[in-house]
């Protein structure tokens, strides 16, 4: 009986030893997958894509060169944007500037920036005005008057997926000494002496928190902290801590110390403006002191590592008495730890930190961005775009941008008050305006305005409405007059040719068709330039007749016209549809001199790291001779100086320009494309909906253009139209008893022949 | 027996020259880049570092500023750094577009980085404007003859050197050019 009753024992203690081992060897197995698994998951995250960094659309830099007319609020404000820190004496340090002598001199110490292909290093610059106008360009290093100076290109917008955080990564190596020491020092002093876990740490938090009667101090290492940024939830359990520990193990097991302090300094949460968090020690040094990492002072070091604890609590921007405390808690930590001298701390606690404002981005060109990201959607994928952080260079001016959403905003306002009947149609249809700048030379695309208000509707009126031109279409066919004159092997064109402006029926196939002039108002003989000057409808279309509606389609896709257009007579009359957007192009390459250019808005995109993975150059093609384009130029001007767009000068834009404006024949849509040698703008005015607008191009969109010139070109000298060397001027002068003039030593010509046949009694040069 | 010997040089003669034609079907970009330097460096060569730009008095302010910066760019060009000079070449032309230097030297740059057609698209901008100045004239002629041979467009290239030397009819850089553009032509024709 004892011997059974020891048996059964000794097989119980066995089955026991063997379960108990059984669970053990579980356990290890069990624990062991979950650190192999742990493993796989830090690796997967250290090897792989950290984080996500959208990419930034910047508008073009800009140029500043004496002469240039440029008012000091503006300077101050675009400075202001591009987070350039007032000083009260001369710039000693990047990003510093003061305005002196009753805003006369502007010094500039201008910030490193990354252009593509070409890094630049700032240096510190004097610009001199006089009444508002640059004077000289000097650097303050070493004395160099310079021709021209660059201010860096802002950011105008980013791309952001679900994550909006800003963040750039920087290698351990750019983080300079102080601020590696000054971080750890905060957050972890012991960091190169643990294993992942302190627990010298973990006690001393302990004891202090029994003290306290509550959690005061956490005992969690770098590494731990990194784990929880990395992997987990911010919840003050058990469970997470144990496995933010595991972690922390094991990371410290596979990866060196280095490489764990460099994803902490990249990694940690420093701050929020706006909607965008902060993330990393160089986009914090960035955006609270607008430096790198290594322009830090020892004072702003040492508020930065404060920040770590409590960012938004700790900010300058929040309180700059809080932050202040904070900062000289942190010195006298580093002071303590012999980080610093004694000297140094007292210098770094005089640093006096001014209360200033961050700087936000605000997307000042939204239709501008969206027609950008368009573009990019043919060669990067969404992905990319927001995770990938590319720049993306582009033609903007935000001056010119801003200049134009006040024109458009403001003109359709002033419409609305003087014509009851747009309000009227305003309660059922949207009244809605689009205006586009290009540089002709070279093709830029310098603002977009697609709509009155972006935050009401999306649709880019400047590059997705197709509208009806009307007579803005016109020069189309004066062009293929000067081109290829008369089909009927009539003299050549010019703008003295005497075309009849009388009523009359184009017949095509079994159709027919006829123009008729506005009001119902023809004026017999007149000289094409006339014709053109008064916009008169009945003499382009007979134009358009003798020269081949197929010769003016064709100059109309030689000029950037890509939509689909019909033969039909009613083509000369611009009776198709077009995008705001492509007639732009096409005029462009009458100011150009006739010479079309690509249409630009990215310039580069370039990687993280620096490296061009795009360039669009400059396109240029002469598509019409320089003879053709001096005379349509001239015409143009005409048009301005005494033709359908005079109010222009009416209402004060004295400068040298041409243009042309453009009514639909059921006056849904009001245009004005009209230039400068510098600069072309295209208005474009109507209904969403195709609503009558019932007002004429010189009325609905020319006030939004000179309106938008004027401040355009405020701030360049006056140029004027240059006559290309070899290039005769056949010049009208219309004072002369309303009819041509030949130029001295011209002789006077015959008379053309006109559509009907009959000849015309007077004659011409040539 | 010396007649079969005759007929089979001249064979082989023959077939050389066809491979030699074969392959010499327009010049490489990196001969043309080889062959270059003379159009550029000789005097009055544009590019020569003792020849400023010069901007007439009362220049308007844009195109004092437009210059200094095509300046800065031909220095690049010179240093062989050429994307770059094109890229500070566009912002001089948006500086002043009407700027004739940058015109012509976005030709170099585009010429030099082997974009001979939009070098020519350049060229046909900067002749009108540079048209009043013979020495301009000359260069943008000799280059517009690079550009075409180098598009193996013999014909029109010997017109342009041609061209340049009735101006110019001791021009070097054309006369180069020329001389080449004749071996070129008939190996082709070969």
């Amino acid at each position: 009986m004892k011997r059974g009753f020891k048996k059964a024992l000794i097989r119980l203690v066995k089955v026991s030893a063997a379960l108990l081992l059984l669970l053990v060897l579980g356990g290890l197995g069990l624990g062991g997958w979950y650190v192999w698994h742990l493993s796989d998951v830090v690796e997967a995250k250290f090897e792989g894509r950290k984080w996500e960094f959208p990419s930034k659309i910047y508008a073009d830099s800009k140029i500043m060169y004496p002469g240039m007319r440029v008012p000091v609020a503006q300077l101050r404000e675009k400075l202001r944007r591009l987070g350039y820190r007032s000083s009260r004496h001369q710039p000693r340090a990047r990003g510093e500037y003061r305005i002196h002598g009753k805003a006369a001199v502007v010094e500039v110490f201008l910030h490193d920036f990354q252009y593509p292909l070409r890094d630049f290093h700032g240096f510190p610059v004097r610009i001199s005005l006089k009444s508002g106008v640059i004077h000289r360009i000097q650097r303050l290093d070493n004395g160099e008057v310079l021709p021209s100076v660059e201010l860096e290109p802002e950011v105008v917008t980013g791309f952001y997926d679900r994550v909006r955080e800003q963040r750039r990564v920087v290698r351990l190596e750019e983080v300079p000494a102080r601020v590696r020491k000054a971080v750890l020092a905060v957050e972890d002093e012991r960091f190169y002496y643990h294993r992942g876990v302190d627990p010298v740490a973990v006690l001393r938090a302990f004891v202090a928190n029994l003290r306290r009667g509550g959690v005061v101090q956490g005992g969690s290492t770098l590494t731990q902290q990194l784990m929880k940024n990395f992997f987990l939830e911010s919840d003050r359990t058990l469970e997470r801590k144990v496995k933010e520990a595991l972690m922390a193990l094991v990371t410290e097991w596979m990866y060196t110390k280095d490489q764990i302090l460099e994803n902490y300094l990249n990694e940690i949460y420093l701050g929020q403006n706006g909607s965008q968090g902060i993330f990393g020690i160089w986009e914090a040094a960035r955006f609270y002191f607008v430096k790198e990492p290594e322009q830090l002072t020892v004072g702003e070091t040492a508020m930065l590592a404060g920040l770590i604890r409590a960012p938004n609590r700790y900010s300058p921007y929040r309180d700059i008495k809080e932050a202040t405390r904070r900062r000289n808690v942190i010195l006298a930590k580093l002071v303590g730890d012999g980080i610093i001298t004694r000297h140094t701390y007292e210098r770094a606690l005089r640093e006096v930190f001014e209360k200033r404002e961050p700087v936000r981005v605000t997307n000042g060109a939204p239709y501008f961005t969206d027609y950008v990201k368009k573009e990019l959607a043919a060669h990067y994928s969404n992905d990319v775009l927001t995770a990938e952080g590319l720049r993306i260079f582009t033609s903007l001016d935000l001056e010119l941008q801003q200049a134009a959403g006040t024109a458009v905003s403001k003109g359709l306002t002033r419409l609305e008050k003087d014509y009851r009947h747009l309000r009227k149609i305003a309660k059922t249809d949207d009244l809605e305006g689009a205006l586009v700048v290009i540089k002709p030379q070279t093709g830029e695309i310098r603002a977009m305005v697609g709509g009155r208000d972006y935050g009401k509707s999306q649709f880019n009126r400047v590059a997705q409405a197709k509208r009806q031109p009307g007579s803005v279409f016109k020069p189309f066919v004066y062009l293929a007059a000067l081109t290829h004159g008369s089909a009927h092997g009539h003299e050549p064109y010019h703008s003295t040719t005497f075309v009849e402006d009388e009523p009359f029926t184009w017949s095509y196939g079994r159709q027919s068709w006829a123009p008729e002039n506005y009001k119902h108002r023809y004026y017999g003989w007149v000289t094409m330039r006339e014709a053109m000057e008064k916009s008169l409808n009945a003499a382009t279309a007979r134009i358009a007749q003798d020269v081949g509606i197929k010769k003016v389609r064709e100059m109309a896709y030689r000029m950037g016209i890509e939509s689909r257009l019909p033969l039909l007579p009613s083509l000369s009359l611009g009776a198709v549809e077009v995008t705001p957007l492509e007639m732009a192009g096409a005029f462009s390459a009458l100011a150009n001199n006739g010479v079309r250019t690509h249409l630009l808005s990215i310039k580069n995109v370039v990687d993280r790291n620096g490296n061009v993975l795009e360039k669009r150059n400059i396109r240029v093609k002469r598509v019409i001779s320089p003879q053709v384009a001096h005379d349509m130029n001239n015409m143009l001007r005409g048009v301005v100086e005494r033709g359908t767009a005079r109010s222009v000068r009416l209402q004060g834009f004295t400068r040298p320009a041409a243009g042309k404006t453009g009514t639909t024949n059921d006056a849904r849509d009001a245009w004005f494309a009209g230039y400068t040698p510098d600069l072309l703008a295209l208005v474009w005015v109507g209904f969403d909906h195709q609503s009558e607008l019932g007002l004429p191009g010189s009325r609905a969109a020319l006030p939004i253009w000179t309106d938008f010139m004027k401040k355009a070109t405020g701030r360049l000298p006056v140029t004027d139209f240059v006559t290309p060397p070899g290039v005769s001027s056949f010049e009208a002068d219309p004072r002369a008893g309303g009819g041509p003039r030949c130029p001295d030593g011209v002789p006077q010509g015959k008379p053309r022949i006109e559509g009907t046949g009959s000849t015309a009694s007077v004659e011409i040069c040539g | 027996m010396w007649l079969k010997g005759l007929l089979r040089a001249t064979a082989w003669l023959a077939v050389a020259s066809m491979l030699s034609a074969c392959g010499q079907h327009g010049p490489s970009v990196a001969e043309v880049a080889r062959a270059l330097p003379e159009t550029l460096d000789v005097p009055p060569s544009p590019l020569a570092p003792d020849r400023g730009l010069r901007t007439r008095p009362g220049s308007s302010p844009q195109r004092v500023a437009s210059v200094r910066m095509t300046e800065r760019a031909r220095r690049l060009l010179r240093s062989g750094n050429y994307a770059r000079a094109l890229t500070e070449l566009e912002k001089s032309l948006s500086t002043d577009g009407s700027n004739p230097y940058a015109h012509y030297y976005i030709a170099v740059a585009h010429h030099r980085l082997g974009n001979f057609r939009a070098s020519l698209d350049f060229l046909e901008v900067a002749e009108p404007i540079l048209g009043h100045n013979l020495p301009w004239l000359v260069q943008t002629l000799v280059l517009r003859g690079d550009n075409l041979r180098a598009l193996g467009s013999f014909g029109l290239a010997e017109a342009a050197y041609r061209r340049a030397l009735s101006m110019d009819p001791a021009n070097p850089s054309a006369n180069r050019g020329l001389s080449w553009t004749r071996q070129r032509s008939k190996a082709k024709s070969w």
